[in-house]
């Protein structure tokens, strides 16, 4: 195991689409936040911008939002370099000198695993650093930041895992792509809607015209409501489970993720798929 | 002999087509083991289960004794090239080694210039195996199934792509690995005049069934002579040859192989009685690959 994960590492390492990303994103989030920055000093002075910056945190927004897209371009390169793996037979190398299966998908795992850390990583450094040298602190302070980045972390480490098992179900290189870009987006669009189901008010708050002319308050049940009991719980638990739904509450201000209850159903949906990975790898049929 | 491999009543199917229908095969130590049969004989999936890379639906294999589970760790001793050759497309030839010393579990890195010296490809520098030409690519595919020093070495097709002189450099490569380092070799090839030049084992697969296994001077032994003729008319030929008693190989209206040992003036007189006229006549040695038609049941009358 240790051998395969030195051996995934040298590969890491000569890898130039890896190395493209990670550039391409750490220049991208420093970029984005000096424009933000220097954009916002066209309205005032730097004392002002920056007294507004800790009020509002709209950088540190746009930081967790660039490191969403981090994520997502990791499904793009994970399945990429792992459809390498099947597709240049790379992987058979592994498997015909005697490697175990499972050893051989956890090793492949782990390094999914680090990619994509080493992207968060490639959003997060230098996005803190042009925060700490225009704003100077984070508006939620530094430790639920250090807190929320590490929650990003965690959902890119299941993502990860995710995109091991479809490495792993799709040998074809650019089908895996697609299909794991795809689930990916379909992750995050699905944790928003539900989101938006859970986050619904039981009543609205509508209006009533007197005979006098005034306006009455009336509430009115919400249809899209849904109450406490069992299936709110258990839509609640998969909206915690999917690391796409967290991955827009992480970017939503409105949202207050809980980063230590969302990280534990982080390892839970690891744990999930990396199972039904390695017991899927040690059956199938390689070309 | 003591045997590298073998498996007994080995099956393998695709969903409804079966590939392997109770394969039973033996690959003796230190040989050089061909292994021959049209497209979808079975001879890449038996190459792919040896390799682990699939698992049998039934029967037994058996890598260096070991059985089951420890197959796993038999399959240490082994390096392969299946299909086509496995390496990253963006890395060169000699990281590409360093890789897979590195799978290996190998640090000590000394012998990759030594590798890729041993295939040729000492010259390639930086370049990217991706741009590497079919017949490099291939020898790049062998030095990787040697980082191991395997004691078992297979190659599927292995002269697929290679030029006339690629050719002769990847037998002579075999025939030094069987020779000096005792490697045992099972190649699966097309190209059965080649395969004839170094394999010292055959293996006849047709549809996912061992036809037939021969050592080489057996083989050799079992070829027979041949007479190419060409008569006015093979269909007396064939009437005066059932009469004989003699094989015979009808190829045209007016041409034939006939086997065994007769003197052209028998032949001359016989056919002459029969009303046919021997009009031209060469011998030529039975080879491989006719005696592989002939497996199959090409159209000889014996």
């Amino acid at each position: 195991m240790t051998e395969l994960l030195r051996a995934g590492l040298y590969r890491l390492r000569h890898s130039t689409a890896f190395w493209l990303v990670l550039l391409a994103l750490a220049l991208f989030t420093a970029g984005r936040l000096s424009w933000t920055w220097f954009s916002s000093l066209r309205f005032g002075p730097a004392e002002t911008v920056r007294e507004v910056e800790l009020e509002n945190g709209y950088m540190e927004d746009t930081l967790f939002t660039t490191a969403a897209w981090a994520v997502l371009l990791s499904s793009a390169l994970c399945a990429w370099e792992l459809g390498a793996e099947y597709q240049d037979g790379a992987l058979r190398n592994k498997l015909i000198v005697g490697r175990k299966r499972r050893n051989v998908y956890l090793a492949s795992l782990l390094l999914t695993v680090l990619t994509c850390a080493a992207l968060c990583l490639a959003v997060f450094l230098p996005g803190s650093l042009v925060l700490l040298l225009t704003v100077g602190d984070f508006t939620m302070g530094w430790e639920r930041a250090l807190l929320r980045i590490a929650g990003m972390i965690a959902i890119s480490a299941a993502f990860a895992s995710l995109f091991t098992l479809l490495g792993v179900l799709i040998p074809h290189r650019a089908a895996a792509a697609i299909v794991t870009i795809g689930l990916t987006l379909a992750l995050v669009l699905g944790g928003e809607v539900l989101a938006d189901r859970l986050d619904q008010k039981p009543f609205f708050n509508t209006y009533e015209v007197t005979a006098d002319g005034e306006l009455v308050p009336t509430p009115r049940p919400n249809p899209r409501y849904i109450p406490e009991g069992p299936l709110k719980d258990v839509l609640t638990f998969l909206s915690d489970l999917n690391p796409g739904g967290q991955l827009d509450r992480y970017t939503r201000d409105s949202a207050a993720p809980d980063p230590p209850r969302l990280m534990s159903c982080d390892v839970l949906f690891f744990v999930l798929t990396s199972v039904a990975g390695v017991l899927i790898f040690r059956r199938k049929d390689l070309k | 002999m003591e045997n590298v491999f073998l498996a007994r009543n080995l099956t393998k199917s695709y969903g409804r087509a079966k590939v392997l229908s109770g394969l039973d095969i033996t690959v003796p130590k230190g040989s050089i083991y061909g292994l021959v049969g049209r497209n979808g004989a079975g001879k890449t999936t038996l190459i792919r289960l040896i390799c682990g890379l699939q698992l049998p639906d039934g029967g037994e294999l058996e890598l260096y004794g070991q059985t089951g589970r420890d197959l796993t760790r038999a399959r240490r001793r082994v390096g392969a090239v299946v299909e086509s050759p496995a390496f990253y497309g963006d890395m060169s030839a000699a990281d590409n080694l360093k890789h897979q010393f590195l799978v290996l579990g190998l640090p000590d890195q000394d012998r990759v210039p030594e590798l890729l010296k041993l295939v040729g490809l000492e010259n390639t520098g930086k370049k990217r195996a991706r741009s590497f030409s079919l017949g490099m690519k291939q020898r790049l595919g062998i030095a990787m199934a040697l980082a191991g020093d395997p004691d078992f070495l297979i190659l599927d097709e292995p002269a697929n792509g290679l030029d006339p002189e690629g050719i002769v450099e990847i037998r002579e490569l075999i025939l030094k690995l069987n020779r000096e380092n005792g490697v045992t070799v099972l190649v699966s090839s097309h190209i059965l005049d080649e395969l004839a030049r170094i394999a010292t084992h055959y293996g006849f697969l047709e549809g996912g069934r061992l036809i037939r296994e021969i050592d080489a001077k057996s083989l050799e032994s079992s070829l027979r002579r041949r007479l190419h003729v060409t008569v006015t008319d093979t269909a007396k030929m064939a009437a005066a040859l059932d009469g004989l008693g003699l094989a015979y190989t009808v190829l045209s209206d007016r041409e034939a192989d006939v086997y065994g040992d007769t003197s052209v003036t028998d032949l001359t007189l016989t056919l002459r009685a029969a009303g046919c006229d021997l009009l031209t006549v060469s011998e030529k040695n039975e080879t491989l690959e006719s005696y592989y038609i002939d497996l199959l049941g090409g159209e000889r009358h014996d």
